[in-house]
């Protein structure tokens, strides 16, 4: 797994799992791996993944069942889908309008 | 767990330590304990060359002598150094020590390997194919050393017509103190470990002779009190005189075995990487 | 539970840790770093029991680790930097060692071995050294031990290997192990090993979790310098730039910025992050 240079570790394994869930790898109401299986499998401590599924579960995304393991949610897709349009309005949106405008591109010829 | 001895741990470790023998030492056991044969096709090698009718020669008794000597020898410092000498090295030693069975469990295995298991092994080996050799070549390979007739030649030798000796165990005692010898050599030294046993044994000599000359030299044994001392001892009598002889002889080999073991004990207990 | 408590060692007149105290918890990869020569070896060959410490004690579950009594070398392995090429096939050496490891499993050892792609039936003796290395750690890993202490485990692996490793650590190790990892070579385990120790010249100027690093000290990845950075490194982009989280924003852990930043200002870290 290639690692992007800012954000913490934990966080990018949380957004990729969301990524993973959105194109259909992960299914809503299956398990998904454990905390260990997914550390060997992508190389990172088990605690850093812990806190990647601890925010996962914050958000709803997923569920642990004690004993059994974590589960995605049967609404998953739909609290990833609000909370990335969330991020892209109000985070991505803004930089992209800002970057258009400093390179005097013309947003509305675009569209 | 008990954490002194517990049989079955035990047994893992002394299989263990036959595994190692075996991985360690094998090549060399073949070949010392094959010595029979081997000196056996070399002296015929060597008499076909030289001799000039080109055929068989008579295989000397000395060669037989020497070779089983030479066999004994070899195989008291040589297993110690490969299958113990290791445990002085970081590489190895670490993980000897490292493996799960108490320090008094290894020693014993130590003493069971040098003492009875090798001793055993090879005289087993040789004199089977010396016996072999015998039977094999008539004529050619002298009477085999095992055979009674040798055994008993070799007793009356050492102990003349009436006393008899008991040459099993006065073998055995001395090879336990020879390979304890060169055992707490190969464990102790980390490097040139023959050798510097070898000057060991020669400086603690010489430290002896200095004491006993010392102490004849200051008086403390005189020519008067020897003859004292050696009239109590006999008790006038020469068979008292041999049998009280044989039991301080026995009694300091134990204690030298004794000191051997227990010095190997404290050495592979507290080694340190 | 390892308790540290006032350590001392040292080698002849040189002294190489001095009062050393920390404890080390279960279920944790602990990465031991410092430079070259300032004890690593040294904690983890007493940690393991293979040197006697000199002062102060060491002390896990209630056990000295010097007595080297069996139940708690049954509860641990150590592998050195350097192993031993035995003239044995791997198979049968971890046959015949397995055996005083009561959790020890050969079938996981073999298929640790067929991770790293090394034959179990080759000769330990004929093997290079990766090849050896890997054979260690395969058993190491299969001996299912509470207590593992690794030193420079990725030294001579090459480049697969290397992530071969850091998946089998995490896949054939308990959460109820306890994980002690030393290496220079920070990039291989990055990721790996959480907490972090930064051994010093006889001290400890860190020992921390990620998590806890993360909220002291903020790593930096912009193209504008910081004054008040602790340490700063050129990259082809941009800087790498540490210095203290007063914001509390969260970034991602550089544990070479970090080395080097704890580095160049010991008693300042020290104070960062000491718990009194």
């Amino acid at each position: 797994m290639e690692f992007d240079n800012n954000k913490p570790i934990y966080i990018q394994i949380a957004d990729n799992i969301c990524d993973r869930m959105l194109s259909g790898e992960f299914k809503a109401g299956e398990r998904i791996p454990s905390v260990r299986e997914w550390g060997a499998a992508i190389g990172v401590n088990p605690n850093t993944v812990a806190r990647s599924y601890e925010i996962l579960s914050d958000r709803g995304v997923i569920s642990n069942q004690r004993g059994i393991g974590f589960f995605m949610s049967e609404d998953a897709l739909d609290r990833i889908g609000s909370s990335e349009r969330k991020k892209f309005i109000e985070e991505e949106l803004p930089a992209f309008i800002r970057r258009a405008e400093l390179l005097g591109v013309n947003l509305k010829e675009l569209v | 767990m008990n954490n002194v001895f517990e049989p079955k741990r035990f047994g893992n470790y002394l299989l263990h330590d036959l595994k190692n023998a075996k991985d360690n030492y094998l090549y060399s056991f073949i070949i010392t304990a094959g010595l029979p044969v081997l000196t056996f096709i070399l002296v015929e090698l060597l008499g076909m060359i030289f001799n000039k009718n080109h055929n068989f020669v008579e295989y000397p008794l000395a060669v037989q002598i020497v070779s089983v000597i030479a066999a004994v020898t070899s195989a008291m410092i040589v297993f110690p150094i490969k299958q113990y000498g290791q445990i002085t090295d970081k590489r190895y030693g670490s993980s000897w020590v490292m493996l799960p069975a108490s320090g008094f469990e290894k020693w014993l295995s130590l003493i069971i390997m040098t003492c009875v298991v090798l001793p055993v092994c090879l005289f087993t080996v040789y004199l089977g194919l010396d016996w072999l050799m015998s039977v094999v070549a008539p004529g050619l390979y002298p009477k085999s050393l095992a055979s009674y007739e040798t055994v008993r030649e070799i007793q009356n030798a050492l102990n003349g017509e009436d006393v008899s000796f008991n040459a099993m165990s006065l073998g055995w005692l001395s090879w336990v103190e020879n390979i304890l010898t060169f055992t707490l050599g190969a464990v102790f030294f980390k490097k040139s470990k023959f050798p510097k046993t070898l000057l060991c044994v020669m400086a603690f000599g010489i430290i002896l002779s200095f004491i006993s000359m010392a102490c004849i030299g200051t008086g403390h044994i005189g020519t008067d009190n020897v003859e004292e001392l050696f009239k109590e001892f006999s008790n006038g009598d020469p068979e008292t005189a041999m049998r009280r002889f044989k039991t301080l002889v026995n009694i300091i080999a134990c204690a030298c075995v004794a000191v051997l073991a227990g010095g190997i004990y404290l050495r592979i207990t507290s080694i340190k990487h | 539970m390892v308790i540290i408590k006032n350590l001392a060692f040292s080698y002849g007149s040189k002294e190489v840790l001095k009062n050393i105290s920390m404890n080390l918890e279960s279920g944790k990869i602990y990465g031991l770093l410092g430079e070259n020569g300032v004890g690593k070896t040294t904690l983890l060959t007493l940690l393991a029991g293979l040197k006697n410490t000199q002062s102060g004690s060491i002390d896990i579950d209630g056990r000295n680790p010097f007595r080297r009594e069996p139940s708690l070398l049954a509860d641990q392995y150590y592998l050195p930097d350097e192993v031993s090429p035995v003239h044995s096939k791997a198979i049968a050496w971890a046959k015949s060692a397995g055996k005083f490891w009561p959790n020890f499993s050969l079938e996981k050892f073999l298929q640790i071995m067929k991770e790293f792609e090394v034959d179990e039936n080759q000769m330990m003796n004929t093997m290079s050294n990766g090849q050896l290395k890997k054979t260690y750690i395969s058993f190491g890993l299969a001996c299912g031990t509470r207590y593992l202490y690794m030193d420079e485990p990725t030294n001579g692996l090459d480049i697969p290997s290397k992530a071969q490793f850091r998946s089998a650590i995490m896949k054939y190790t308990g959460d109820e192990s306890t994980i002690v990892i030393s290496t220079h070579q920070v990039r291989d385990l990055e990721n790996v090993i959480d907490p972090i120790i930064i051994l010093d010249k006889q001290d400890v100027l860190l020992n921390a979790s990620i998590e806890e690093i993360s909220d002291k000290l903020y790593f930096d990845y912009g193209t504008t310098l910081n004054p008040s950075s602790l340490y700063t490194e050129q990259l082809p982009g941009g800087f790498i730039q540490v210095y203290q989280n007063v914001e509390k924003k969260d970034s991602k852990v550089n544990i070479e910025a970090l080395f080097n930043a704890v580095h160049k200002n010991k008693e300042l870290v020290k104070g960062i992050f000491s718990h009194e």
